[in-house]
């Protein structure tokens, strides 16, 4: 292998997860955020928070929307495409009511063509398992949750989830990419290409 | 359109007394004609199809006046009002419907406009309305329910051409045609019609007729004429080959003439020629044939074109004679006549030839002579002359006619023009199935003058499985001809095309007249109307009806199934293949490319075989190809894709970082050496058999190999059940809901916290990641102290003297080492030393294996004592070394199982340290002297606590109740089931499983593991070394170079009698002999560390056959050899230190006496207390013994207690061993499981034991390993081995080994000849007993011993290794090291 070889495509995701919507309306006294990037076996990241936590937000003039802008910077480094890197946003409330909660999750594929793009994702939520319990969590306004939210993105054990889906996150990323032609890679958008 | 609109506008006004105005008048009138909206007569329904596909554009401009209206009209309306409205409606229908049809109208009709444009601009007006809150006047404008939604659709039914079927259930429908079998798509047949082409008319005239039988006799002519002359062609190549084949075998070989004429490729060339000939002889008299029907058919022809007076055909036979001159004629007659008679010659020697080799066979067939004569050549020259001449007479003419036929049309008649008498003829065939007509072809013109069409038709036909026939019907001006039938059923399915020509035959009669032919009439009632007389009436036969030749292909196809659809996709199939083809994706393969062409071009290439070798021979070159597309063996990217390969299959769970890099120079050799692992699997066995040729090497491997698959076979079944994530596992719920717990208010509102599984999966992550083991070492009890001599050498040491007071010399310290990683602690003083000390080690965990603690002492040496006797002098040399004094081994997986260890360890202690020793000096009454009094043994303990960075995940449940592998799982499982439950309800935080993993990998009920297993007879265990000294002094011819082990075995047949197992069952004493004996034996079969949870318990008979097995195997093996001895013992199981959960050998003593099965009655009988009783538990890996009640002991609770029988769990609320009570008579204390004995155990009869191999050999090659070892070691210094001392250590051996077995005796000390040697020498060492299982274990032991690292360069070593047998190749091994330097 010579030095000058290329062995490695980066790969850099910026943005803010702008807001989540309620269409409903905002019934908590504060939200706040979570998120975590997954990625596969084959990928490194190579700076920035794969995990972080927001402020505590409250809807504002809109009574439907709690804007974050929590920012997300990171970068990668991999020789292969597979286990694109992925975000897992988990909303949680707080209320003075039944105190910490969870409002939802949701799972976004950070966008593989270069570019500035705007995502959004529905919140997902498990289902209680019982009757009982979900009379429970209507009671205690606290329902079950995950155990690691990270499952999300992997798939595999989702056929034991039985979820019922309220609210979306939404985000604004911007991915820039190097040396993906290199490596013979084509990720440009379809648009481009008719052209 | 504009009367359209003034009705629409009368209507809505409901003016319909005002219709009556000009237009209405005109067109009611036809309306009326048709009463189908009467609306008490419902004739037809409404026709949906009309609603829909009949739109008027027209009414919506005018649509805003129309609504003006409508409101004020609405002001005033009531219920009446609308019913009048209505009816009126109703009744005015009849003119609404009425069609205005006009140009513009249809125009509308044909276009293609939407629906939805007019109603979404009507919504949209709705909602202005709607907007001023004017919406109610819409309701009954847009009611559908009123047939008035017609009133826009003219009845122009006419004009759609759709077909109606009497209205039937669907039903009925269904079950037709699941009754007709319907369910089978249905096929299509494919008919291709082409060229009429025609023989005869009745309207032809009779010279069409003649020139059509011309143009037919000389297209025979013409291809006979060919044939003709290729048939001379080949005859003259036949003969040529034939002669020259003659000449060149006379040339070959001379002498035999004759026998040319014999030989096979001669006959064959011959016997060609003569078969050619005869059909040149045939095609020359057709072809005079031909010429005559010609010359006579034109004859006829010109007489009738002559009677006529105009010529209809544009024919014109050009006949040219040729006449050849006399001397001509005559050359080539002698010419032809010369070949013909050397043919004839040779035809006849042919015949000659064949009828004789058919003589010689037959004769050769039946040996004897029948009446066959044997063929004679004689040629009749005279005759054959004769014939000859005949022959070529005939051939050779004098005048030749040649025949040449041309068309010219300036030969047809002028008059033709004038009298415009040519017919003009339509043709179409017609198609039918069974009667049933489907479908019929375009018309064709024919005109007069030609006798033929030329057409290609394509029809395709669906067939249903139940049509019999099809038939296809000419019609000639509309008129049914004839018809051809096929019958479906003999066409067989898929039958590749037929072609065939067929003929249709009219079936009209028609009289002929002197212009037409007419048809069914004989030609010479034809000749005679046309007042003509025909030569070649003759060449017409029977009646001539009108007849045409049609060209027809049937077949079926197979592209159309269902619908149209479906052919377009096979259609896109069949491009895909080709593309994939064309790109290389697909490999060639034979039946693809055949189905291709065959699909494309409607073929049965298959029966072509010039076509099929040659796409055979394409397959072949790209299979070459192919081949050379392989993957490089030595690429790089190959071991990429064999790294990624055994990711996705989970082949790189050990390896921390899993990615995997492009280039091989950047893989790690992390990542390579799991490649190798995965790949080399099989060849380790090789490997060892390859590496040693010693036969307790390879077994030993085997029982580990074996043993190690189990495992991991267990490991993966366990796991797969244990790890099948649930829904607990995914999502954090409320735990244990439950009514009853809601409301007695007990209910946990929490979230449960993650599961087992979920913990489980996390340790695995971790332990691939570096984690960190911390151990708190806190104290020391009772160490070995320094024996006098060696205190006495380090006299000078001015440590030893703190403010005038001597201190211990001791300086132990504590080194803990994992996987090659060690960490020590300070020094620190004295026999009961404390360090409080914590020590990190980050390493990996994985592999587990176990925490190595060795305390060593800190020996300081004076150099400058050696080297110069002043004192004074200013620096002071020391020389630090180690010595070992002890080591203890923690399993890991402990550790990560409890999350944290915290306890008193018991430190093995070699049996004897040169240099050191117990102290008994008399100590203080302090509190250590009271705690070693309580420890009653002369054995060191180190107080230790260790966890790790993920002891926060440990305390992981235990699956408590078995697998069941079987659908149904036996009663005693389910019983064990049940009780456990049972058992958790009331303990939740106890955790016992009454079952153990057989060697089967299924769950067994614990008692069953139990049974009695004979112990191999006591003349196989080594008898005091020193009787048979004595006996050795006896016998003289004793030589010291013998073995050890012989001399044993001789001596053990000496005492044979006086050790016999009776006798030891006999006496209370032997007894506890043998049990000595036989935990000793117990303790030398090598185990292994539980390195999973869950491991296979092996029977006691498969452990004495593997030799390798778990602590808890050789418990019961122990256990079993004990009801052997007629003991009476359990196996109690229970967390120990360091062991975790184990299991331990509980016998009972009474005033000293152990008890025996039949003794138990008598006792519980005599006292129901506990006292006089002592409960011993036997370790089985250790060999060691131990009080329950002892502090040393290593277990610490016992959960429940097992024999044979029976099982018993502790129901007390206490359960370590201090407070547990083991009365297990009382059902408060102890439940039992089973009520009546269940299992039987059977006896085993057959030969467990087989003899000890010679192990002589073993013994020397673990010398010189361990030499070469020790010595490599010590790289840097020579390693010096002291022979005389070697010998003396040995000699020590079977003294130890001895006593090993016999621990009740006196221990061994050192013979007066090693005392005298240590009066010389100063020395450091111990022997260390460890049961064989490779070198490597042993090597590795007396590493981590640190005796090798000796910086005197005065050092030498002394080295003793004794290797014991016995039965089924059970070795102790003793490694006698000692380190000497000369005083």
């Amino acid at each position: 292998m010579r030095e000058t070889e290329v062995t490695k495509f980066l790969v850099s995701f910026s943005g803010h997860i702008e807001h989540v919507r309620f269409p409903a309306g905002v019934f908590d006294d504060q939200l706040y955020l979570q998120y975590d990037i997954v990625w596969g076996e084959d990928w490194s990241p190579i700076s920035g928070l794969s995990s972080g936590t927001s402020q505590m937000a409250t809807s504002g003039h809109d009574p439907e929307r709690v804007i974050f802008n929590m920012p997300i910077e990171m970068v990668f480094g991999s020789t292969n495409v597979f286990g694109w890197p992925q975000l897992v946003v988990t909303v949680r409330a707080k209320n003075s009511l039944c105190g910490d909660s969870l409002r939802g999750y949701a799972v976004l594929l950070l966008p593989p063509t270069a570019g500035s793009q705007r995502l959004s994702a529905q919140l997902v939520r498990p289902r209680p398992a019982t009757l009982l319990g979900e009379w429970l969590a209507w009671l205690t306004g606290r329902g079950p949750e995950l155990a690691d939210p990270k499952m999300l993105a992997d798939g595999k054990d989702n056929y034991l989830l039985s979820t019922e889906s309220y609210g979306s996150v939404s985000l604004q990323v911007t991915m820039v990419s190097k040396d993906f032609r290199k490596l013979g890679y084509d990720n440009q958008p379809a648009v481009w290409k008719s052209l | 359109m504009a009367e359209n609109n003034i009705a629409l506008h009368y209507f809505n006004k409901n003016t319909f007394q005002q219709s009556d105005s000009e237009e209405y008048h005109e067109i009611g009138h036809e309306a009326l004609e048709e009463t189908l909206f009467f609306p008490k007569v419902p004739v037809k329904p409404i026709k949906e199809y009309d609603f829909f596909t009949v739109y008027d554009t027209s009414n919506l401009k005018k649509r805003p006046p129309k609504k003006k209206k409508r409101r004020k009209e609405s002001k005033s309306k009531t219920i009446i009002d609308v019913i009048h409205s209505e009816l009126a409606s109703k009744s005015i229908l009849i003119e609404n419907n009425i069609v205005i049809i006009d140009s513009k109208q249809r125009e509308n009709y044909l276009e293609k406009l939407t629906r939805i444009h007019p109603i979404s601009k009507s919504v949209g007006s709705r909602n202005l309305d709607a907007e001023n809150g004017l919406n109610s006047h819409k309701i009954d404008y847009i009611s559908p329910v009123f047939p008035r939604v017609v009133e826009n659709n003219g009845s122009k039914e006419s004009t759609v051409p759709v077909q109606y079927t009497e209205p039937s259930l669907f039903s009925g429908i269904a079950s037709e045609y699941l009754e007709s079998g319907i369910k089978q798509s249905p096929k299509f047949f494919d008919i291709v019609l082409k060229n009429i082409r025609f023989k005869h008319h009745h309207e032809f005239t009779l010279e069409k007729l003649c020139s059509l039988k011309l143009v037919e006799y000389y297209d025979k002519y013409e291809s006979t004429a060919n044939s003709i002359k290729e048939l001379i062609r080949q005859i003259d190549v036949n003969r040529r080959t034939a002669i020259s084949l003659k000449e060149k075998l006379t040339k070959i070989s001379p002498h035999r003439k004759e026998e040319t004429k014999y030989d096979k490729n001669v006959l064959k060339y011959t016997k060609n020629m003569v078969d050619l000939k005869e059909k040149y002889y045939h095609s020359l008299d057709e072809q005079k044939d031909n010429i005559h029907r010609i010359m006579s058919l034109w004859a006829d022809i010109e007489s009738i074109r002559e009677k006529c007076g105009f010529t209809k055909t544009d024919l014109f036979l050009e006949i040219c004679n040729k006449e050849m001159e006399q001397s001509e004629y005559e050359k080539q007659w002698n010419k032809v006549f010369e070949v013909e008679y050397s043919d004839m010659i040779l035809k006849i020697e042919h015949d000659f030839i064949n009828s004789y080799l058919e003589y010689k066979e037959f004769k050769r067939q039946r040996n004897e002579q029948h009446n066959i004569i044997k063929p004679k050549l004689d040629i009749d020259y005279d005759k054959l002359k004769e014939t000859v001449e005949s022959l070529v007479n005939s051939m050779v003419l004098k005048t030749n006619i040649n025949l040449l036929l041309k068309r010219d049309r300036s030969l047809i008649s002028s008059a033709n023009n004038l009298r415009k008498s040519s017919f003009v003829n339509n043709y179409c065939f017609k198609v039918y199935v069974d009667d049933l007509f489907v479908c019929e072809t375009d018309s064709y013109v024919c005109k007069e003058d030609h006798g033929d069409i030329d057409f290609i038709e394509h029809l395709s036909i669906e067939i249903l499985p139940y049509n019999k026939s099809l038939s296809i019907v000419l019609f000639e001006n509309n008129e049914e001809m004839s018809s051809f039938q096929i019958k479906l059923p003999d066409i067989k399915k898929n039958s590749i095309e037929t072609n065939l020509m067929n003929t249709f035959v009219f079936n009209k009669i028609e009289e002929p007249s002197t212009r037409y032919i007419g048809s069914g009439y004989d030609i010479k009632e034809i000749a005679a109307r046309n007042k003509v007389r025909l030569k070649s009436s003759n060449l017409f036969k029977g009646e001539l009806m009108t007849s045409c030749d049609v060209n027809i292909q049937l077949g079926w196809n197979n592209k159309y199934n269902d619908s149209g659809f479906e052919s377009i996709r096979s259609h896109m199939d069949t491009r895909r293949l080709i593309n994939q083809l064309l790109l290389g994706k697909n490999e060639l393969c034979l039946n693809k490319i055949t189905e291709i062409i065959n699909n494309l071009y409607n073929t049965n290439i298959e029966d072509n075989q010039n076509i099929m070798i040659a796409l055979k021979g394409i397959c072949k070159s790209r299979l070459n190809i192919d081949n050379s597309f392989n993957f490089n063996m030595n690429d790089g990217e190959l071991i990429r894709f064999k790294l990624l390969r055994l990711r996705s299959t989970g082949g790189l769970v050990d390896s921390e970082n899993k990615s995997i890099p492009l280039f091989t120079s950047q893989m790690s050799t992390e990542l390579l050496s799991c490649l190798e692992k995965s790949q080399q699997k099989h060849l380790v066995y090789h490997n060892i058999k390859k590496e040693t040729d010693n036969t307790i090497d390879v077994q030993r491997f085997v029982g580990m190999k074996f043993i190690e698959k189990l495992n991991k076979n267990v490991m993966k079944t366990v796991n797969d059940h244990l790890l099948k994530v649930t829904y607990k596992d995914v999502v954090r719920d409320y735990e244990e809901l439950s009514l009853r717990a809601l409301f007695s208010n007990q209910i946990n509102l929490t979230l449960g916290a993650a599961s087992s599984v979920s913990k489980h999966k996390l340790i695995k992550d971790s332990l691939m990641t570096e984690q960190e083991i911390y151990v708190t070492a806190y104290k020391a009890y009772n160490l070995t102290c320094r024996s006098e001599v060696t205190i006495a050498d380090d006299e000078y040491d001015c440590d030893n003297n703190i403010a005038g007071f001597k201190i211990h010399a001791l300086r132990p310290f504590v080194q803990v080492s994992y996987h090659g990683i060690s960490a020590q602690t300070v020094t620190a003083i004295g026999r009961h030393p404390s360090w409080n000390q914590i020590l990190k080690i980050k390493t990996r965990l994985e592999p587990l294996s176990s925490l190595h603690i060795n305390i060593y002492d800190q020996c300081k040496e004076h150099l400058n004592k050696t080297y110069s006797d002043d004192q004074s002098q200013s620096t002071v040399i020391y020389r630090k070394f180690n010595k070992w004094l002890g080591t203890i081994n923690i399993p890991m997986q402990t550790v990560l199982s409890l999350g944290n260890v915290r306890g008193t360890f018991k430190v093995s202690l070699p049996p004897l340290l040169f240099g050191y020793e117990n102290s008994k000096l008399k100590q203080g009454g302090s509190k250590i002297s009271e705690l070693s009094r309580l420890m009653k043994k002369e054995s060191s303990f180190l107080a230790l606590q260790i966890s790790t960075s993920i002891s926060h995940l440990g305390g992981i449940e235990t699956y408590r109740q078995p697998i069941t592998n079987d659908s149904e799982p036996n009663f005693i499982i389910r019983h064990l089931n049940e009780f456990v439950t049972e058992y958790i309800k009331e303990f939740p935080t106890r955790n016992i499983s009454l079952t153990f993993i057989d060697s089967t990998g299924k769950n067994k009920c614990v008692s069953e593991f139990l049974q009695t297993i004979p112990v191999p007879g006591y003349e196989c265990f080594p008898i005091d070394p020193k009787k048979t000294e004595s006996a050795r002094s006896k016998s003289s011819g004793y030589s010291k170079s013998s073995s050890s082990k012989s001399s044993r075995k001789k001596s053990s047949n000496d005492d044979k009698e006086s050790l016999s197992v009776d006798t030891y069952k006999g006496g209370e004493n032997q007894l506890m002999k043998y049990v000595d004996a036989v935990v000793r034996y117990v303790s030398l079969i090598p185990t292994y560390e539980m390195v999973e949870p869950y491991v296979v318990s092996l029977m006691g008979v498969e452990l004495l056959k593997v030799l390798y097995g778990s602590p808890l195997d050789h418990a019961i093996l122990l256990a079993s050899f004990f009801l052997h001895l007629q003991i009476k013992c359990w196996i109690v199981i229970g967390f120990a230190l360091p062991r975790g959960l184990s299991g331990y050998v509980l016998v009972q003593h009474y005033r000293n006496k152990i008890l025996k099965c039949n003794d138990e009655m008598r006792t519980t009988g005599i006292c129901g207390g506990d006292e006089g009783f002592a409960w011993y538990i036997y370790d089985a890996v250790a060999g060691e013994r131990y009080e329950l009640r002892e502090i040393g002991c290593p277990l610490k609770t016992v959960s429940y207690v097992f024999d044979s029988e029976n099982i018993w769990v502790n129901v007390q609320s206490a359960q370590d061993c201090e407070n547990v009570c083991l009365n297990f008579s009382k059902s408060s204390e102890w439940q039992t499981v089973f009520n009546k004995p269940l299992f039987i155990t059977r006896p085993i009869s057959d030969n467990l034991y087989s003899k000890p191999e010679n192990v002589e050999s073993l013994r020397e090659t673990l010398e010189t390993k361990i030499k070469n070892k020790i010595q490599k070691w010590r790289s840097h210094v020579k390693t010096i081995w002291n022979r005389y001392c070697s010998t003396l250590l040995r000699e020590m051996l079977p003294h130890w080994e001895y006593w090993s077995f016999n621990p009740a005796e006196i221990q061994p000390n050192p013979g007066n000849r090693l005392k005298q040697f240590m009066a010389t020498y100063k020395m450091y060492g111990f022997p260390l007993n460890v049961p064989y299982l490779n070198s490597k274990l042993i090597i590795s032991r007396i590493k981590s011993t640190a005796i090798y690292i000796n910086d005197d360069p005065n050092v030498e070593f002394g080295l003793g290794i004794e290797v014991y047998g016995y039965p089924n190749n059970v070795l102790s091994v003793w490694v006698f090291l000692a380190s000497i330097t000369r005083i």
